[in-house]
């Protein structure tokens, strides 16, 4: 039996469906970016192209190319729409964030990714179950602090602490129940990090 | 690796996320000042969490993936969730549909059905026709929409209540008494109305219960007896 080789850069770019890509990234965009004209949908699309190839380029063949994709134009469709929004000097470029949080080691996009999926839960499940929790819970989606967010909302820090603690009570005993699978899971060992 | 560098890691972004008990929030506190790489590890996620608000409240890629590819490892609660958000979230359903096509695997994400739809106020003109001469009552058709907060407003030109001279067919700008009948045939409202205003519409106040559905009948009566009266039916929507 051949050993199993690594794909040369080309050889990656190669194996993807560039077509299909394309269209489907030009679907996605058209979505988020109505009230922009075909040409700007065009140019991100160009973008989200760029921006798979440079990760191909850096990070080799991605494991799923649709999730990859649909992650590119989440960020550049966000960096066309702060560009209209925002001075281009103070311009957060997401998708080059994004791009350069691949890069990071595998143990801080495995909490990054998790704190997304946990945030995504526990805000669907308020949103579910109690609507008087869905702020608190926005506001944790969004990468906010309850000191941060006490400021924001001009609440007392304790106040805040206080109702975001009944709240996730209510997450506790769902996870205790294994309705929920979110914290308190082992990671997957890695070898060499840390001993 | 030891067990508490794994504990750690499995639970640092629940506390990034200030979700976990008082005392694993603890436990984490303290392994972490005596842990310089575990301090390190959270303090190289925790500048990164303000990148979050472009994707914040959509469904996460990571998850969409497990949708599409794996959607049996998913507890019922976590499907419920993430189907729950696709049905109400077009750009999340649309993205994981184009990533399910895109591998070639068939999925179908659910639509928030009509049903669950949250009824907004509305205003409902009602313009009855006069009577025919000699009648005392007529039977209107009326509509519809089932909302709590719902304004029943009555044209005024019906409200106009003519002369006793056929020939003139003036309308009267004497004082108009209102009534309105319930389905269970008591008073909901009454009124009185001075002269006649075409152009002004007459609105009843809402009840605090709302509008229910059924027979009502406003009675438009002048002050020297001069009566009529009309049947309108208030039909819940579905």
């Amino acid at each position: 039996m051949a050993a199993e080789t690594t794909p040369t850069f080309e050889q990656a770019l190669a194996q993807l469906d560039w077509d299909a890509l394309r269209a489907g990234a030009r679907r996605r965009l058209r979505a988020r970016l109505s009230g922009f004209s075909a040409q700007d949908v065009d140019d991100a699309t160009q973008d989200v192209l760029a921006d798979m190839v440079g990760f191909v380029r850096r990070n080799g063949l991605p494991e799923h190319p649709e999730g990859l994709l649909v992650c590119l134009v989440r960020a550049v469709a966000a960096d066309v729409i702060g560009g209209r929004q925002r001075e281009r000097a103070f311009h957060c470029r997401y998708s080059e964030a994004w791009l350069e949080q691949q890069l990071l080691p595998a143990d801080v996009q495995e909490i990054l990714q998790r704190y997304r999926e946990n945030s995504f839960h526990i805000l669907e499940y308020f949103r579910l179950k109690r609507a008087a929790c869905v702020p608190l819970a926005d506001a944790k989606s969004r990468g906010e602090s309850l000191k941060d967010h006490a400021a924001r909302s001009g609440l007392s820090y304790l106040q805040i602490r206080q109702a975001w603690s009944r709240c996730v009570r209510l997450i506790h005993d769902a996870m205790r129940s294994h309705r929920l699978h979110m914290a308190w899971t082992t990671p997957r060992e890695r070898t060499g990090v840390h001993e | 690796m030891s067990d508490a560098h794994l504990r750690f890691r499995g639970v640092a972004a629940a506390h990034l996320a200030e979700a976990l008990p008082d005392e694993e929030a603890a436990w984490m506190e303290s392994h972490a000042a005596g842990c310089a790489h575990c301090a390190r590890l959270l303090e190289r996620v925790r500048p990164l969490l303000p990148t979050l608000p472009y994707e914040a409240g959509h469904a996460p890629v990571s998850l969409l993936e497990r949708w599409v590819w794996t959607p049996e490892e998913m507890t019922p609660l976590e499907r419920a969730l993430l189907e729950h958000h696709l049905a109400e979230c077009p750009l999340c359903r649309d993205d994981a549909l184009e990533m399910a096509r895109l591998a070639g695997i068939q999925r179908t994400a659910p639509r928030r059905t009509a049903a669950r739809q949250v009824p907004r106020p509305a205003i409902v003109t009602i313009v009855l026709r006069e009577p025919l001469l000699g009648s005392t009552s007529e039977s209107v058709a009326l509509a519809l929409i089932p909302v709590p907060k719902i304004v029943l407003e009555f044209h005024a030109p019906f409200l106009s209540l003519y002369t006793k001279q056929p020939a003139t067919r003036q309308p009267t700008t004497e004082p108009l008494a209102l009534t309105l009948i319930g389905p269970d045939g008591t008073p909901v409202r009454t009124g009185v109305r001075t002269g006649s205003s075409p152009e002004e519409p007459f609105r009843l106040p809402v009840p605090p219960m709302g509008w229910a559905p059924g027979l009502y009948r406003l009675e438009v009566a002048t002050i020297d007896g001069n009566r009529r009266s009309y049947l309108f039916r208030l039909i819940a929507s579905r």
